[in-house]
């Protein structure tokens, strides 16, 4: 039985051989001393981080490791497979809206909650931004993302061509009032095919458009299901409206081309997403100008609660759990958050969701005059007038919610209604091919 | 010397440096061992390691303490994994029977009918392996062009004033059009297999039983399946990694959350490490592998009955 | 055993007709390789929902109206990355198959014909591992192949591949078919181990080895989750993974590529089926007499 031994040892040799090897391994991931510098992950077309990463040289001592991907799966893959391997492990993300990461599952485990650390620091106030903006940043009560920048869409349209249109429409409208009155003017202006009455010309899907601006509500901050059937209806249906005119839009927007006068002396609403508000608010008016329009005016499109206006947050931060250096980490958090900046050109990459950067901003546009092209011609940006910046300050302070998109469920709904938008399938099938899917993915 | 063995007189101990042979079983376990080696070191590594990972992952939380079965238990409160494990288990057991009992068939018709001489019958043989040839992607791309929502299948639908259907997205249809692509990539090999193992049956033993007057169905349940039970079974066991094989296909053609009929197993393993969740999908794993196991032991114990008596 | 009668002409009629129905997809594919690659696209580029504006539908007629090899020279002589798709694919599945090959009969010969500790518990382990599917030890084998920086690099695919525990079971069960008395008279004869195992066993088995190539071949010639986990670049996918991108942009050259991509396998298939049948057909009866609980 001599041999009978001598197997043993030898597997039992190989075993503990190879177990240590990978024990080895995984050990060598972990261990990370205390040290002066931070790791920042984010994507390389937020241009306000790198102004924030100049900023946070300038002023910190601590060493910013700061790594740029380009593109948002490459950073989110890197992500996740240093979380997994519990290897190089960032101590800040920036996100932006277009993020693959599944937030509501990962929040749990992956970011630290930054309660304590807002308590603890006394130059940190909480009225400096914009408080539906941080409350978006919230999920079950506590504070886990810190926004940057938020983004609504937004309707530009001519007074006066409305009026003689024949729509009624104000600012204050709701979403009922407004949709009825795109889709009887869509009815009325059916045959001629030279004019559109709204164009969407930005070439986000539409469900995802509405869905985000009319905040409607499947998750509440606790994750539970709370979606209302009738929401739902009147997102889709009114999503329907746009898409079924989208075909025309694209047409008449091919006949016109860079002519920006001529689009909007053609397409009744103008309907512009992901916009730095401000300056392009500015822009867009002297455009109209140029064109001959002199009542510009420009409405959020309502959320589907009453009263309630609603926007998103399309840039923000987390600390990671496992981070050693928290109090680094949120002061370059801070940094960004307060980071502001015109460049020579005059482009400025978000829309701030601190008070002061968004109001010395629009200061700065009402002092701006530069001229720009447009079309063949060149035309004048004139300075901000007093009227629009007091409108754009209502608008942004009237945002009453806030919220962080969820990819994922944007996705499945995209995929569920799809059909529906196309004209292939019924309402109803989608709605139920939509909430077993919803199911699914909410209890995976 | 090699010349001084007298046959039958063996020496009690084998060491590697002399040149006298050694009993059967002796010799047998140290050059085994180092025949078997590479494999089984790589399988360690490769294979049992990262398994021993995951039982790992799915008795700890998150951050690492042993949480014993708290996971499995919040896994089975997941309505997602009990949808999964029951139409798995439902694909499973409707695709392999059906493959077996249509391979049967065919096989056992075109042994009783068909003269090895007939016309063709190579160029057939040859015919029905062929699907497992395709490449994936290309025989999807066939699917979809037929059964999309705007595909040949609806169009002719429309021609003929009917309405058209959403054949991959609606209940029941998209669980049989993953069952017939299944059965038609695989029981073709499985018929020839199958065949293979008919033709072993020596004619006699058929003509005694004729002899005694057994019908066609006494012959065929209590002489022909069990002496070909064991190609039965392998051909179960292909069946079965050929069901796995179908996820491909299945991803390929419905995405990441397909029709609830045919959300399985590896969907819900998938899109958790989208999520990170590494406790849910490693307890999904060990869960699979405890039906396995289950399977296969009642397989083996079963199996060791038959056999060529 | 043959019974003529009416049954063998209906047989015949159904066998033939399932031949027939079985190979019409493959028949669709090559037929429309050689078609026109503007007429492929604006007929089944219909079933994609954003290409389709006018609700129409898909239809047979258009692809046979012209025949041409336009994809195939479009494929090989322009669309590099489709071969080099091909070529990726070959990179990965040639050291599956050679070290695959040596790693399976050492293996198999281990188990059929030796007796060592641990064996049946081996065994056992093999036959779960070989029923599970493969998302189950990707994973864990991802968090492995990253620590030891292997992510990226052919071998996280192919490592795996080699030590497949399919392999070393199915050559199992062939050798177990081969007669003890050569290998020991060969023993006594003082032929060593290894000139047993070259001149003796492995010629037998010349079947099961063909079978072992055929069966992994068609495996990985067809991966599709391994390469897209392990690798990162798309330039490292094989065709198998890239042919999904390719069916939804380029349906033009899709049907080519695909049976481009099927060729090997195909010619491989005519010219070993045979072979192949045969040794199923020889070492099938004894096979499975399960080893497992003996």
């Amino acid at each position: 039985m001599l041999k009978w031994k001598g197997q043993i040892k030898l597997t039992s040799k190989v075993i503990l051989l190879s177990i240590l090897i990978v024990g080895l391994f995984t050990a060598c991931g972990e261990g990370r001393t205390k040290s002066d510098d931070i790791t920042v992950y984010y994507v390389k077309s937020d241009r306000i981080v790198d102004i924030a990463i100049n900023d946070f040289n300038k002023s910190s001592k601590i060493t910013l490791n700061a790594v740029g991907f380009d593109s948002e799966q490459e950073m989110d893959d890197q992500f996740i497979n240093n979380l997994n391997t519990r290897q190089q492990v960032p101590d800040v993300i920036v996100l932006n809206d277009k993020t693959t990461l599944d937030l509501s599952k990962i929040y749990q485990s992956t970011f630290l909650e930054l309660d304590t650390l807002m308590d603890q620091d006394q130059s940190f106030n909480e009225s400096f931004y914009i408080e539906a903006a941080m409350d978006g940043g919230k999920i079950d009560d506590e504070q886990i993302f810190l926004p940057v920048s938020f983004n609504l869409p937004v309707l530009f349209f001519d007074t006066d061509k409305v009026q003689s249109a024949g729509v009624t429409i104000t600012p204050e409208a709701d979403i009922d009032t407004l949709f009825s009155e795109i889709e009887s003017h869509m009815d009325s202006i059916s045959q001629n095919d030279k004019m559109s009455t709204l164009l969407n010309l930005y070439q986000k899907p539409i469900l995802t458009l509405l869905f985000r601006a009319g905040s409607v509500e499947i998750l509440n901050g606790k994750g539970e299901y709370v979606l209302e059937k009738e929401e739902l209806n009147k997102l889709v249906d009114y999503a329907k409206i746009i898409y079924d005119e989208q075909e025309k839009a694209y047409r008449v927007a091919e006949m016109y081309g860079n002519d920006f006068s001529a689009l909007a002396s053609n397409a009744l609403f103008l309907l512009w997403d992901n916009i730095n508000l401000p300056y392009d608010v500015r822009a867009f008016d002297s455009l109209y100008q140029a064109g001959g329009m002199d009542n510009i005016d420009l409405m959020t499109i309502p959320a589907f609660k009453d009263g309630e206006r609603a926007a998103i947050i399309n840039l923000y931060g987390a600390i990671i759990k496992s981070t050693v250096n928290e109090g680094a980490s949120f002061e370059f958090l801070k940094t960004l958050m307060d980071s502001y900046a015109v460049s020579t050109n005059e482009v400025v990459y978000t829309t701030p969701v601190s008070r002061s950067s968004y109001d010395e901003y629009l200061r700065h546009l009402k002092q701006k005059k530069n001229v720009a092209q447009s079309g063949r011609s060149p035309i004048t940006i004139y300075p901000m007038s007093d009227a629009m910046e007091a409108k754009l300050q209502e608008l942004v302070y009237d945002i009453s919610v806030c919220i962080i998109p969820n990819t994922m469920i944007e996705n499945i709904l995209e995929e569920s209604f799809g059909p529906y938008l196309a004209g292939s399938r019924t309402y109803d099938d989608c709605f139920a091919d939509f909430e077993r899917t919803l199911q699914i993915y909410l209890e995976e | 010397m090699r010349g001084d063995f007298a046959r039958g007189e063996l020496p009690a101990r084998k060491t590697k440096e002399t040149k006298k042979f050694v009993p059967l079983k002796t010799r047998k376990s140290i050059t085994g061992v180092l025949f078997a080696l590479p494999g089984l070191l790589g399988f360690i590594v490769l294979v049992a390691i990262p398994f021993g990972m995951t039982v790992y992952y799915s008795t700890t939380n998150g951050v690492g303490q042993f949480v014993f079965l708290d996971n499995y238990i919040d896994l089975f409160h997941s309505t997602t994994f009990q949808l999964a494990l029951v139409n798995t288990m439902r694909f499973t057991l409707i695709g392999v029977s059906m493959l077996l009992i249509l391979s049967l068939a065919l096989s056992v018709m075109f042994y009783h009918h068909i003269k090895k001489s007939t016309f063709g019958i190579h160029a057939i043989k040859s015919a029905v392996l062929l699907p497992i040839v395709i490449p994936t992607a290309s025989i999807v791309l066939i699917i979809q062009i037929l059964f999309e929502p705007y595909g040949i299948i609806n169009g002719l639908i429309t021609t003929l004033n009917g309405s058209p259907v959403e054949w991959l997205y609606t209940a029941p249809y998209s669980f049989w059009i993953l069952i017939v692509l299944f059965l038609w990539k695989n029981c073709g090999y499985c018929m020839v297999i199958l065949l293979a193992a008919l033709d072993t049956i020596e004619p006699s033993i058929h003509e005694a039983a004729l002899c005694d007057r057994a019908n066609g169905f006494q012959r065929f349940f209590y002489i022909t399946l069990p002496l070909i039970s064991t190609s039965v079974f392998f051909v179960a066991i292909i069946g079965i990694i050929g069901i796995y094989r179908m996820f491909r296909e299945s991803y390929l053609l419905m995405g990441d959350y397909p029709h609830e009929s045919v959300y399985m197993l590896q969907n819900f393993i998938n899109n958790n490490i989208r999520n990170l969740n590494y406790q849910r999908l490693s307890s999904a794993s060990i869960v699979f592998l405890l039906f396995v196991t289950l399977f296969v032991v009642l397989l083996l114990k079963n199996n060791i009955g038959k056999g060529e008596e | 055993m043959y019974k003529p009668g009416i049954w063998s002409k209906v047989s015949y009629v159904i066998l033939v007709l399932i031949a027939v129905v079985v190979i019409m997809p493959i028949v669709m594919m090559v037929i429309g390789s050689v078609s026109e690659p503007g007429h492929i696209e604006a007929n089944y580029s219909l079933i994609y929902d954003e290409y389709n504006f006018s609700n129409e539908y898909a239809t047979l007629k258009t692809t046979t109206s012209t025949l041409t090899i336009k994809q195939y020279l479009t494929v090989l002589l322009g669309k590099l990355d489709i071969l080099l798709g091909f070529w990726n694919g070959i990179y990965l599945v040639v050291p599956i198959l050679m070290f695959g090959l040596v790693i399976a009969v050492t293996g198999g010969y281990a188990f059929a014909k030796f007796d060592f500790w641990g064996k049946q518990i081996f065994l056992f382990a093999y036959i779960l591992v070989m029923l599970l599917p493969t998302q189950v030890t990707l994973v864990p084998q991802f968090i492995f192949f990253y620590q030891i920086n292997l992510i990226g690099s052919r071998w996280a695919v192919i490592l795996p591949g080699i030590f497949s525990t399919f392999g070393v079971f199915l050559i199992y069960q062939f050798m177990r078919k081969i007669p003890d008395a050569p290998i020991e008279s060969a023993g006594l004869e003082g032929a060593s181990e290894l000139r047993i195992f070259w001149s003796i066993v492995l010629p037998q088995c010349r079947s099961g080895m063909i079978a072992y190539i055929m069966l992994t071949l068609i495996d990985y010639w067809n991966m599709i989750e391994q390469p897209l986990i392990l690798l990162n670049s798309e330039a490292q996918y094989p065709l198998s993974v890239l042919l999904r991108t390719v069916n939804r942009n380029e349906l033009g050259i899709a049907f080519a590529s695909g049976v481009l991509y099927m060729l090997p396998m195909f010619l491989l298939f005519m010219l070993i089926s045979d072979d192949l049948v045969e040794g199923i057909s020889n070492t099938m009866p004894q096979i499975m007499k399960k080893g497992g609980k003996n």
